[in-house]
């Protein structure tokens, strides 16, 4: 089992926006949508621009078991919550809006904590995903399983990943003010980070390499697709890249497992303060 | 390095705003690196290695208290791995430590609210023109640079070693376990550890120096681009071998 966090600073100007409007008072009830969205690295594709060694990937399904969201407007304020959890394929089109995780009745104010979570669910229900992948994941035990193609040239990997690990996102940096209104909440989940380089780097690269290399690493035949057990077959000890600083990480699958846990992220590029990892 | 009482106020104020207390006493207390000599390691393939000098290029030292407790996995954590730790002491700025065998050296002064302090973090960085090295200092452009002798089987292998590692690396988790009062007036030595006391790997581990090429002179010359220099950065960069004591 692993288990890790990281944390960031808070914003302190979002909570005094937040005392500021409940001092003010006045304001009307209204609504908070919580989507989810894997923007076009998920939905298209990575291009071969983006990668430094010239793979592109594209993503046939991205499923995620994600819910526990959580939204409040400032410390004192109740606590606004949607517990189901849902299975959604990030890689099917939505036209960049994203899909509706839940829509709950909010009290005025102004928003500045929200949460959510990516966790293996047995009683997830659908939420764009097809019934067949939403049994295949709750079956399998996982919160995550990315499904899709690399290539280069006339080179071509696939994988099927699925990581069973529990990330809680908490403190995540938002500031929506509900006057009436309906406000959108996003949580936002970045693909192309399984494909990071390094864990501890701050301005990692994405590469695909590697992974392509880890075909047949476990000792099967290299037959063009690249499973959890080559990945975790391919050491790193001697690799310039993938630095791990003191994870205890010692080979490719733990990598990318980790880099599950940076996935999550909120209204595209804001981060959460608090996340938490548990699992395998 | 001098105080900051910037430092010093916004981490009062930090700590006021969660609530804690209205009032948030600091101290400041001096940071040095450790003196004498560093351990011998015996490493995993059986060599009694002797470091005669060890540099790192660090910047920002934060001090760390146990935060929020959350649900982690037993066994995870042993002292100084408080990685979701709050951050209630720093000592911001570049600082280069040099571990020769020697007395410590003063690296600058930390800024400390009160508590009980469970790890350190610090940044890894690149020796530049700011740390006060000679032109032709080898460090200069790397972070680590590592001198020793590596015996085995009655043979003799001196090294010489410059390592890299990323812009932004950042060591999380090293030992720092101290209870700090307003009385408090200790200096913090910075130690590097060769051997890790917890589970016994070395930073040499996996350095097969007898199969290194050699200079003329007889030195084995671990230099960035190499498979030996990958090796090398992975265990010296983790938070088992740096420790913050009294």
């Amino acid at each position: 089992m692993r288990a890790s966090s990281h944390r960031r600073s808070r914003p302190l100007t979002a909570a005094l926006a937040a005392s500021a409007l409940v001092a003010c008072g006045g304001a009307e009830p209204g609504t908070l949508e919580v989507t989810v969205y894997g923007e076009d690295f998920i939905e298209v594709g990575i291009p071969a621009s983006e990668v430094v060694d010239g793979w592109s990937v594209t993503f046939d399904r991205f499923l995620v078991s994600i819910g526990g969201a959580t939204a409040q407007a400032g410390h004192g304020a109740d606590e606004l919550s949607a517990p189901g959890y849902r299975i959604f394929d990030l890689a099917r089109p939505s036209g960049g809006a994203g899909y509706v995780l839940a829509t709950l009745d909010a009290p005025a104010g102004t928003y500045d904590h929200f949460g959510y979570v990516l966790r293996p669910d047995a009683s997830a229900t659908p939420g764009n995903a097809r019934a067949a992948d939403v049994d295949a994941l709750k079956a399998a035990g996982h919160s995550v399983r990315v499904v899709g193609t690399a290539t280069r040239g006339a080179d071509t990997i696939e994988f099927d990943w699925g990581f069973a690990l529990t990330v809680v996102h908490r403190h995540c940096e938002v500031s929506h003010t509900v006057d009436g209104n309906t406000v959108t909440i996003e949580a936002t989940i970045h693909g192309d980070h399984l494909l990071y380089d390094d864990a501890v780097a701050a301005e990692p690269d994405l590469a695909f390499d590697l992974i392509a290399a880890a075909d047949g690493a476990d000792g099967s035949t290299p037959d063009g697709r690249v499973t959890p057990a080559e990945l975790a077959a391919q050491d790193l000890t001697g690799q310039e890249r993938y630095q791990v600083g003191s994870l205890d990480i010692d080979d490719l699958w733990g990598v990318i497992s980790h880099q599950v846990g940076t996935l999550g992220h909120v209204d595209g590029e804001g981060h959460c303060e608090d996340i938490q990892v548990s699992g395998t | 390095m001098r105080p900051s009482a910037t430092t010093a106020a916004a981490l009062a104020a930090a700590l006021a705003a969660c609530g804690q207390s209205t009032e948030a006493p600091t101290v400041m207390l001096p940071v040095a690196s450790a003196g004498g000599p560093l351990a011998v390691a015996t490493t995993d393939l059986g060599y009694e290695v002797t470091t005669t000098r060890l540099r790192v290029a660090i910047a920002d030292l934060e001090l760390t208290i146990a935060g929020e407790q959350h649900a982690v996995a037993a066994g995870f954590y042993h002292p100084g791995h408080h990685a979701g730790g709050d951050v209630a002491g720093a000592m911001p700025g570049n600082v280069l430590v040099d571990w020769d065998g020697g007395d410590g050296r003063a690296l600058g002064v930390a800024t400390l609210i009160v508590g009980a302090y469970q790890g350190a973090n610090f940044r890894f960085r690149a020796a530049d023109g700011g740390d006060g090295l000679a032109t032709d200092d080898p460090l200069l452009g790397h972070t680590f640079h590592v001198t020793g002798v590596a015996r085995k089987d009655g043979a003799d292998h001196p090294f010489d070693a410059l390592l890299d590692l990323a812009a932004g690396t950042t060591l999380v988790g090293a030992v720092f376990e101290l209870v700090v009062t307003e009385a408090s007036t200790e200096t913090l030595h910075l130690a590097a550890r060769p051997v890790d006391p917890t589970a016994g790997g070395t930073i040499y581990d996996g350095l097969d120096f007898a199969a290194l090429a050699t200079t003329p002179a007889g030195l084995v010359e671990i230099r960035p681009g190499s498979t030996a220099h990958n090796v090398f950065r992975r265990p010296i960069q983790t938070h088992d071998h740096y420790v913050l004591h009294p």
